[in-house]
């Protein structure tokens, strides 16, 4: 069975570009132009690391430590997260480990902002900060209503094989406002319209491009690539924890292909809604941001105590 | 129990722990040289590590002194929980001593030999058996940290400290009391189950007392108003003793008066108040941690923020208790842990602090920056340390919230309507974890990163031979606290069931698995595996400036610590109170903290005025004394007759 988890991981590491490519390319489609192909983002990722760096020189370690904490932790989230097969290549602490590795990115690309010592730098760190402290309680909530939902404690390959044989009757309120809130911070987390334009580059506008203003080479592409992992990541995490009919529990080839078709399936329907959110909206202002956030955050919590009171 | 003419490895032991410190006391006060009490200290600091490995070696040991008092023998003894706690705070104690000895404060002999006073009142703290013993080590941990907090132009804050920790102090003495006399016995062993004999109702007071008291010193709301100036004020090593070991002692102490002496049964509501009461402090000390722009302040209110959360497992233990052993097991191993955890890192900090301020001569956050270039292992072991206090896995702060949030995602086995608590506390863990984290990431950033914004900054004297290498077994701490957790783990629980009669393991309240050594050498070793591959793409590297759109960076055109946390302050603006405007040409923020505006203002002029009342009665003519004298004497003659 460790050939598939190791599969499985090496698989969302692979995709990752991809993804990307195709919510751009459908984003593309909506608003009527042909856009670049969808393996357009492996041939930047390849492009930048040809290329040479430039580095100011008032930089000191962390500056260069940061892009590889950044990969490294979410290498390590692919190698938790579920998604063709409920067996994980690292089960080392359940979904409340996964939460704190979510914030270990985000404490080093924080840090990474302020180390290049631009304005543009510390802006986007003072705005992901003040977004990541309405985001993490809902993403914390919304994970540990599965937790309690599916009452197979916190590990995350419990918690997709427990909803997945619970079958329909696992759909309740409580799974469908947990979803919705997850939509919401997987949105938010990754800088999508409207929390953050990943295409800006018009400095009022910038949360994310603003704190890797400075990367150049190889560095933004490591940079570029965690961003891209993180987004298939989550949308992993959406299609096999709050949707996960479908997810091989066993490991048997005939069932592991069907869950791979049904979660390819999964990840081009979230892509498509994410295309279609960003077509149909446009980008908040930053402080009309927070009402949103705590709508997502209000969702999660009512999901929890309704599995209490209900 | 040890004979006084019995020399056994067990006298061996208390005469190496406590005879040194209390030499070089007594050497600090009369004689000239800091270094013999300084060395004398560290001695007792080493038998004080030793104190768990003892424990386990010969468990069971206790002392009396032959020579008692009017109010009872004055005797000691070594629990399983209390040696965990007296080796790690002395581990604490040591690095700060070295750190000390290396930082160039010029620390006269007289503070020397109070170090060793406070070591060995914080010593007995954690170890008396007896309640006079405990009451006067209390005591001497008060009085000796605001001997210790004497500095130019302090008086106002220590003062403040020392009316608040004594109103603890009143407080605790009349619970300690009131149980001394339910029980008739001096002897804290005899104290179990008192809250049997002294009934409900006593008992809940009892421990609600227990909290505020023990409250003033870990920075409960509203008693937390000491505590910035406070740290600020003191010589570092002051705040980092005060803030961890006297904590931790204060920690042990609250324990184990509510769980092995008054007992946790029938506490569900008394429980629940504290709770919201310590989620308050939570809050509240995150938020107010962000806007500081000194680094000890950030510093203070992040100790409050982290002794709240133990206080708050503390009384989720009280909650937890009549339902699920184990879930109370847990939760009270989070707390526990979390204030270890908490001393290990919070030194660290603090004395990086006291180096950074050293070397640049600067205090606050907006005139430091770009320290990491300069000084990059002074920056690491830094990083160690915020990585820690922001519960970044696979650090030790890591493990101890995973501990909390475990105990509060598991609640499924607690009976009745408490539970719907559970997933507000969830959020409130989780707000409060990013509110902290931000601040930490403000306080590295701005200390360690950007370009330099001061001169002292930019051109900071050399690190002190010596001061970095307590700081990085620190740091080594929070690595191999957090990697190697389980044994750690297993042996306080153990020692924390046993003080307060928990049958249970808190393995079965987990409701997932936590391997914190794989997940550890799993982050470790694949940062190691994107560090080699990104080596493998070395292209060309050019030196450039920052791009400063077409003109030139001076160290003022950067992000500044308001700025960065204005968003949030934005956000959370009805609870901050804050007030913006032009004042002398200069924007500026205001921050009144509202327990000040509506507690303490209005108490303080409250007071006064009743005292300009009061003070009408003094005429100074001694007719109307006398006239007093006999009013105040008939009323009580005629009080006894109706009575």
């Amino acid at each position: 069975m460790i050939v598939v988890e190791v599969l499985q991981a090496v698989l969302l590491i692979a995709l990752a570009p991809l993804m990307s490519g195709i919510v751009s390319k459908l984003k593309a489609g909506m608003q009527n132009r042909p856009g670049a192909g969808v393996l357009q983002p492996y041939r930047d990722l390849y492009k930048l690391c040809r290329k040479g760096r430039a580095v100011s020189g008032s930089c000191s370690w962390i500056f260069h430590a940061v892009p590889v904490v950044c990969m490294a932790s979410m290498l390590i989230l692919a190698a938790m997260t579920p998604f063709v097969y409920t067996g994980v290549l690292a089960p080392y602490g359940g979904l409340v480990t996964v939460v704190y590795m979510f914030t270990m990115y985000r404490f080093a690309m924080v840090l990474g902002g302020l180390e290049g010592g631009s304005t543009f730098g510390g802006m986007g760190s003072s705005r992901e900060m003040m977004m990541s402290v309405l985001i993490e309680p809902a993403l914390l909530l919304g994970i540990a209503t599965l937790a309690v939902l599916s009452g197979a404690g916190t590990d995350m390959g419990d918690i997709s094989e427990a909803i997945a044989t619970m079958g329909v009757a696992a759909v309740g309120p409580a799974l469908i406002l947990a979803a919705c809130s997850f939509m919401i911070t997987l949105l938010a987390e990754n800088a999508r319209i409207p929390f953050d334009n990943p295409t800006t580059h018009l400095e009022l506008t910038m949360v994310h491009e603003a704190m890797i203003l400075e990367y150049s080479g190889k560095e933004l592409a490591m940079m570029e690539y965690s961003s891209m992992l993180r987004m298939t990541v989550f949308m992993a995490m959406l299609g096999s924890l709050f949707l996960p009919w479908g997810i091989s529990c066993t490991g048997e080839p005939v069932s592991l292909v069907v869950s791979l078709v049904l979660a390819l399936a999964k990840m081009l329907v979230i892509a498509f809604a994410m295309a279609l959110v960003e077509s149909v909206l446009c980008k908040s202002r930053l402080f009309k941001v927070p009402n949103l956030l705590t709508v997502s955050f209000a969702l999660s919590l009512i999901a929890m105590i309704s599995l209490y009171i209900l | 129990m040890v004979g006084t003419g019995d020399i056994g490895l067990d006298s061996v032991y208390l005469i190496i722990l406590f005879a040194p410190a209390a030499i070089g006391m007594l050497c600090g006060l009369c004689g000239r040289s800091g270094r013999l009490p300084g060395i004398l200290c560290a001695v007792s600091c080493v038998a004080g590590i030793l104190c768990f490995p003892f424990h386990t070696f010969s468990p069971g040991l206790s002392y009396e002194l032959p020579v008692g008092s009017y109010l009872g023998a004055y005797a000691v003894s070594f629990d399983q929980l209390g040696s965990i706690f007296i080796s790690v705070s002395s581990v604490v104690f040591l690095m700060v001593m070295t750190h000390m000895s290396h930082s160039g404060h010029g620390y006269t002999p007289r503070y020397s030999g109070m170090c060793c006073a406070l070591f060995l009142a914080v010593t007995l703290c954690m170890c008396a058996d007896s309640a006079i013993l405990l009451l006067l080590a209390w005591e001497a941990v008060s009085m000796v940290t605001f001997l210790m907090a004497r500095t130019d132009g302090n008086e106002s804050a220590r003062w403040r400290f020392l009316a608040v920790t004594h109103i603890g102090g009143l407080v605790l003495m009349a619970v300690y009391g009131y149980m001394w006399a339910a029980t008739g016995s001096g002897y804290l062993h005899d104290w179990q189950g008192v809250g049997g004999i002294v009934g409900p109702t006593a008992s809940v007071i009892m421990v609600l007392l227990l909290f505020i008291g023990f409250g003033t010193k870990l920075g409960t709301v509203p008693f937390h108003a000491w505590m910035p100036d406070m740290y600020a004020a003191s010589p570092t090593h002051t705040t980092v003793l005060l803030t961890t070991v006297c904590s931790n002692a204060a920690v042990l102490m609250l324990f184990r008066a509510v769980y092995a002496y008054v007992g946790a049964d029938g506490m569900t509501d008394a429980g629940m108040v504290l709770v919201v009461l310590s989620a308050v402090t939570a809050l509240w000390g995150a938020m107010e941690s962000m806007i500081q722009t000194e680094p000890k302040r950030i510093l203070a209110y992040s100790s409050m923020e982290n002794m709240a959360l133990v206080t708050l497992c503390l009384s989720l233990g009280l909650v937890f208790s009549p339902s699920s052993p184990s879930l109370t097991a847990l939760v009270i191993l989070a707390g526990l842990l979390h204030a270890l955890n908490h001393s290990v890192f919070k030194s660290l900090m603090l004395l990086t602090v006291d180096s950074v301020e050293d070397v640049t001569g600067e205090r606050q956050i907006d005139r430091l920056g770009g320290l990491a270039k300069v000084l990059p292992a002074l920056s690491a072991v830094a990083f160690v340390g915020v990585a820690s206090l922001a519960a970044i896995p696979p650090m030790n702060g890591f493990i101890s919230e995973w501990l909390m949030l475990q105990s509060l995602i598991g609640t499924d086995a607690i009976a009745s309507d408490l539970r719907v608590a559970m997933p507000l506390l969830v959020a409130m863990m989780g707000v409060c974890g990013m509110i902290v984290a931000t601040s930490y990431a403000r306080l590295f950033g701005f200390m360690f990163l950007g370009r330099p914004r001061s001169k002292g900054a930019s051109e900071p004297r050399p690190l002190r031979k010596g001061s970095i290498g307590p700081v990085a077994v620190l740091a080594g701490m929070c690595v191999a606290m957090g990697m190697l957790s389980y044994p750690l783990m297993d042996a306080l629980s153990e020692g924390a069931c046993a003080v307060a009669g928990i049958d249970a393991s808190y393995r079965d309240g987990l409701s997932g698995s936590l391997e914190p050594l794989t997940l550890g050498i799993m982050i470790f070793g694949t940062i190691a595996v994107v560090l080699v591959a990104s080596r493998l793409f070395s292209r060309g590297r050019t030196e450039t400036d920052i791009w400063g759109c077409g003109g030139t960076l001076d160290e003022r055109m950067q992000y500044s610590s308001e700025g960065f946390s204005q968003p949030l302050v934005r956000v959370f603006h009805p609870f901050y109170g804050d007030t913006s405007g032009i004042e002398g040409g200069r924007y500026r923020t205001r921050f009144q903290e509202p327990f000040v505006k509506y507690i303490y203002i209005p108490l303080g002029s409250i007071l006064l005025r009743t005292s300009l009342q009061v003070k009408r009665l003094q005429t100074g003519n001694i007719q109307t004394y006398l006239g007093y004298i006999l009013a105040t004497l008939v009323v009580a003659l005629m009080a006894v007759r109706l009575l």
